[in-house]
Protein backbone atom coordinates (compact mmCIF):
# COMPACT_ATOMS: atom_id res chain seq x y z
CA UNK A 1 0.00 0.00 0.00
CA UNK A 2 1.38 3.61 -1.03
CA UNK A 3 0.11 6.92 -0.28
CA UNK A 4 1.26 9.64 -2.34
CA UNK A 5 1.03 13.13 -1.54
CA UNK A 6 2.22 16.73 -2.82
CA UNK A 7 3.86 19.54 -1.06
CA UNK A 8 5.92 20.94 -3.35
CA UNK A 9 3.05 24.09 -4.08
CA UNK A 10 2.94 24.92 -0.17
CA UNK A 11 5.95 26.70 0.56
CA UNK A 12 5.91 26.25 4.40
CA UNK A 13 5.53 22.62 4.19
CA UNK A 14 8.52 22.51 2.13
CA UNK A 15 10.54 25.05 4.40
CA UNK A 16 9.60 22.71 7.32
CA UNK A 17 10.42 19.40 5.70
CA UNK A 18 14.11 20.77 4.66
CA UNK A 19 14.27 21.62 8.11
CA UNK A 20 13.33 18.19 9.27
CA UNK A 21 15.85 16.51 6.93
CA UNK A 22 18.22 18.90 7.94
CA UNK A 23 17.77 17.72 11.37
CA UNK A 24 18.46 14.14 10.02
CA UNK A 25 21.21 14.84 8.84
CA UNK A 26 22.42 16.24 11.97
CA UNK A 27 21.88 13.29 13.64
CA UNK A 28 24.06 11.56 10.97
CA UNK A 29 26.42 13.72 11.53
CA UNK A 30 26.82 13.21 14.54
CA UNK A 31 26.61 9.36 14.56
CA UNK A 32 30.01 9.79 12.02
CA UNK A 33 31.36 11.24 15.31
CA UNK A 34 30.30 8.79 17.57
CA UNK A 35 28.28 10.64 19.55
CA UNK A 36 24.63 10.25 18.03
CA UNK A 37 23.86 9.04 21.28
CA UNK A 38 24.60 12.05 23.43
CA UNK A 39 23.11 13.82 20.80
CA UNK A 40 19.65 12.26 20.71
CA UNK A 41 19.67 12.64 24.28
CA UNK A 42 20.38 16.65 23.95
CA UNK A 43 17.38 16.50 21.25
CA UNK A 44 15.43 15.20 23.35
CA UNK A 45 15.51 17.47 26.83
CA UNK A 46 14.03 19.66 24.56
CA UNK A 47 10.51 18.21 23.90
CA UNK A 48 8.58 18.27 27.22
CA UNK A 49 6.86 14.84 26.45
CA UNK A 50 3.44 14.47 28.48
CA UNK A 51 2.62 12.12 30.86
CA UNK B 1 14.32 -12.94 14.62
CA UNK B 2 16.85 -14.69 15.49
CA UNK B 3 20.38 -13.84 17.37
CA UNK B 4 19.63 -10.06 18.56
CA UNK B 5 21.76 -8.25 20.31
CA UNK B 6 21.90 -6.98 23.49
CA UNK B 7 19.76 -3.98 23.65
CA UNK B 8 20.95 -1.46 26.23
CA UNK B 9 18.58 1.25 27.74
CA UNK B 10 18.92 4.51 28.95
CA UNK B 11 17.40 5.89 32.21
CA UNK B 12 17.84 9.33 31.03
CA UNK B 13 15.11 8.71 27.88
CA UNK B 14 13.07 5.42 28.13
CA UNK B 15 12.62 5.70 24.56
CA UNK B 16 16.33 5.72 23.64
CA UNK B 17 18.37 2.01 23.05
CA UNK B 18 22.10 1.45 21.89
CA UNK B 19 23.25 -1.56 21.07
CA UNK B 20 26.99 -2.45 20.25
CA UNK B 21 27.86 -4.80 17.35
CA UNK B 22 30.60 -7.58 17.09
CA UNK B 23 32.87 -5.33 15.45
CA UNK B 24 32.46 -2.72 18.00
CA UNK B 25 30.00 -0.37 16.50
CA UNK B 26 27.14 1.54 18.55
CA UNK B 27 24.07 1.54 16.98
CA UNK B 28 21.68 4.36 18.25
CA UNK B 29 18.21 3.92 18.13
CA UNK B 30 15.43 6.53 19.43
CA UNK B 31 11.66 6.04 18.93
CA UNK B 32 10.76 10.23 18.88
CA UNK B 33 8.01 11.70 20.52
CA UNK B 34 5.56 13.12 17.57
CA UNK B 35 3.12 15.94 19.21
CA UNK B 36 0.43 18.13 17.87
CA UNK B 37 -0.92 15.12 15.56
CA UNK B 38 -4.47 15.44 14.52
CA UNK B 39 -6.70 15.14 17.77
CA UNK B 40 -9.00 11.58 16.13
CA UNK B 41 -5.93 9.98 16.82
CA UNK B 42 -5.93 10.67 20.37
CA UNK B 43 -9.41 9.95 20.40
CA UNK B 44 -8.45 6.14 19.18
CA UNK B 45 -5.76 6.30 21.60
CA UNK B 46 -3.28 5.48 18.70
CA UNK B 47 0.10 7.22 20.05
CA UNK B 48 2.63 7.96 16.83
CA UNK B 49 6.67 7.88 17.44
CA UNK B 50 8.93 8.31 14.67
CA UNK B 51 12.24 6.07 14.12
CA UNK B 52 15.86 7.09 14.15
CA UNK B 53 19.01 4.44 14.18
CA UNK B 54 22.46 5.28 13.49
CA UNK B 55 25.44 3.57 13.60
CA UNK B 56 28.07 5.79 15.41
CA UNK B 57 31.20 5.03 13.26
CA UNK B 58 34.60 6.58 15.17
CA UNK B 59 36.76 9.06 13.55
CA UNK B 60 39.48 6.52 13.27
CA UNK B 61 37.06 4.62 10.84
CA UNK B 62 35.77 1.15 11.29
CA UNK B 63 35.28 -1.57 7.73
CA UNK B 64 31.43 -0.94 7.12
CA UNK B 65 30.33 -4.64 6.75
CA UNK B 66 27.36 -6.99 6.17
CA UNK B 67 25.88 -7.65 9.71
CA UNK B 68 23.32 -10.22 9.65
CA UNK B 69 22.15 -9.75 13.59
CA UNK B 70 21.54 -6.05 12.79
CA UNK B 71 18.02 -6.81 11.03
CA UNK B 72 16.70 -9.25 13.84
CA UNK B 73 18.01 -6.37 16.68
CA UNK B 74 16.07 -3.43 14.86
CA UNK B 75 13.20 -5.40 13.98
CA UNK B 76 12.96 -6.84 17.13
CA UNK B 77 13.00 -3.75 18.64
CA UNK B 78 10.47 -2.11 15.87
CA UNK B 79 8.24 -5.30 17.30
CA UNK B 80 8.39 -4.56 20.60
CA UNK B 81 7.07 -1.11 20.61
CA UNK B 82 4.45 -2.51 18.14
CA UNK B 83 3.19 -4.73 20.47
CA UNK B 84 0.68 -2.06 21.75
CA UNK B 85 -2.04 -2.04 18.85
CA UNK B 86 -2.37 1.37 19.37
CA UNK B 87 1.04 2.10 18.55
CA UNK B 88 2.17 3.43 15.79
CA UNK B 89 5.95 3.93 14.29
CA UNK B 90 6.46 6.44 11.28
CA UNK B 91 10.27 6.69 9.52
CA UNK B 92 11.67 8.39 6.83
CA UNK B 93 14.04 7.43 4.98
CA UNK B 94 17.60 9.02 4.81
CA UNK B 95 17.96 10.96 0.96
CA UNK B 96 20.92 12.82 2.09
CA UNK B 97 22.77 10.46 -0.72
CA UNK B 98 19.96 10.07 -2.91
CA UNK B 99 19.75 6.61 -2.03
CA UNK B 100 16.13 6.77 -0.27
CA UNK B 101 14.50 4.73 -2.39
CA UNK B 102 17.38 1.39 -1.58
CA UNK B 103 16.68 2.15 1.87
CA UNK B 104 12.90 1.77 1.25
CA UNK B 105 13.47 -1.33 -0.48
CA UNK B 106 15.38 -2.76 2.34
CA UNK B 107 12.64 -1.85 4.51
CA UNK B 108 10.23 -3.89 2.42
CA UNK B 109 12.80 -6.52 3.15
CA UNK B 110 13.22 -6.25 6.56
CA UNK B 111 9.17 -5.98 6.55
CA UNK B 112 8.85 -8.99 5.43
CA UNK B 113 10.26 -10.94 8.70
CA UNK B 114 7.61 -9.16 10.86
CA UNK B 115 4.90 -8.94 8.11
CA UNK B 116 2.58 -11.65 9.91
CA UNK B 117 2.35 -9.23 12.80
CA UNK B 118 2.77 -6.00 11.35
CA UNK B 119 1.31 -3.66 8.44
CA UNK B 120 3.63 -0.97 6.66
CA UNK B 121 2.13 1.72 4.63
CA UNK B 122 4.57 3.40 2.25
CA UNK B 123 4.12 7.20 1.68
CA UNK B 124 5.63 9.00 -0.81
CA UNK B 125 5.90 12.69 -0.38
CA UNK B 126 7.01 15.36 -3.54
CA UNK B 127 9.00 18.15 -2.00
CA UNK B 128 9.78 19.24 -5.35
CA UNK B 129 10.25 18.20 -9.21
CA UNK B 130 13.76 16.75 -8.43
CA UNK B 131 12.61 15.66 -4.94
CA UNK B 132 10.63 12.82 -3.12
CA UNK B 133 10.77 11.84 0.17
CA UNK B 134 10.92 8.07 1.05
CA UNK B 135 8.67 7.19 4.12
CA UNK B 136 6.52 4.98 5.78
CA UNK B 137 4.09 4.11 9.04
CA UNK B 138 3.95 0.59 10.32
CA UNK B 139 1.54 -0.61 12.83
CA UNK B 140 0.22 -3.81 14.48
CA UNK B 141 -1.72 -5.99 12.01
CA UNK B 142 -4.13 -6.07 15.65
CA UNK B 143 -4.78 -2.46 15.25
CA UNK B 144 -8.49 -1.74 14.76
CA UNK B 145 -8.23 2.00 13.10
CA UNK B 146 -6.09 1.62 9.90
CA UNK B 147 -8.40 4.19 7.90
CA UNK B 148 -7.97 6.51 10.69
CA UNK B 149 -4.30 5.99 10.29
CA UNK B 150 -5.24 6.67 6.77
CA UNK B 151 -6.92 9.17 6.69
CA UNK B 152 -5.43 11.89 9.31
CA UNK B 153 -1.63 10.08 9.45
CA UNK B 154 -0.78 9.70 5.94
CA UNK B 155 -3.27 12.17 4.30
CA UNK B 156 -2.58 14.94 6.37
CA UNK B 157 1.22 13.88 6.73
CA UNK B 158 2.61 17.40 5.48
CA UNK B 159 0.30 18.56 8.13
CA UNK B 160 2.26 16.45 10.97
CA UNK B 161 5.92 17.53 10.32
CA UNK B 162 4.61 21.18 10.20
CA UNK B 163 2.86 21.06 13.22
CA UNK B 164 5.93 19.09 15.06
CA UNK B 165 8.49 21.57 14.07
CA UNK B 166 6.08 24.47 15.65
CA UNK B 167 4.75 26.38 12.38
Amino acid sequence: MKTKISIKNDLEAVKVVREYMAEKEAFKKAAQEGTATEYMKAKAKQFVQPV
Amino acid sequence: LSNPYDINLHVEDPYLYTFTTEAGIIYSCRFGFVPNLSPLLGIYDLEVRDFLFYPNYPKNGLKKYYDSRILPTIMGMIKNYLQSENHVLLYVCDSSNGKEKARQKLFTQWHKTVQDTMYRHELEIEVSDEETLECGVMVSKACKHHDIIQTELLEKSSGVVLAKYGR
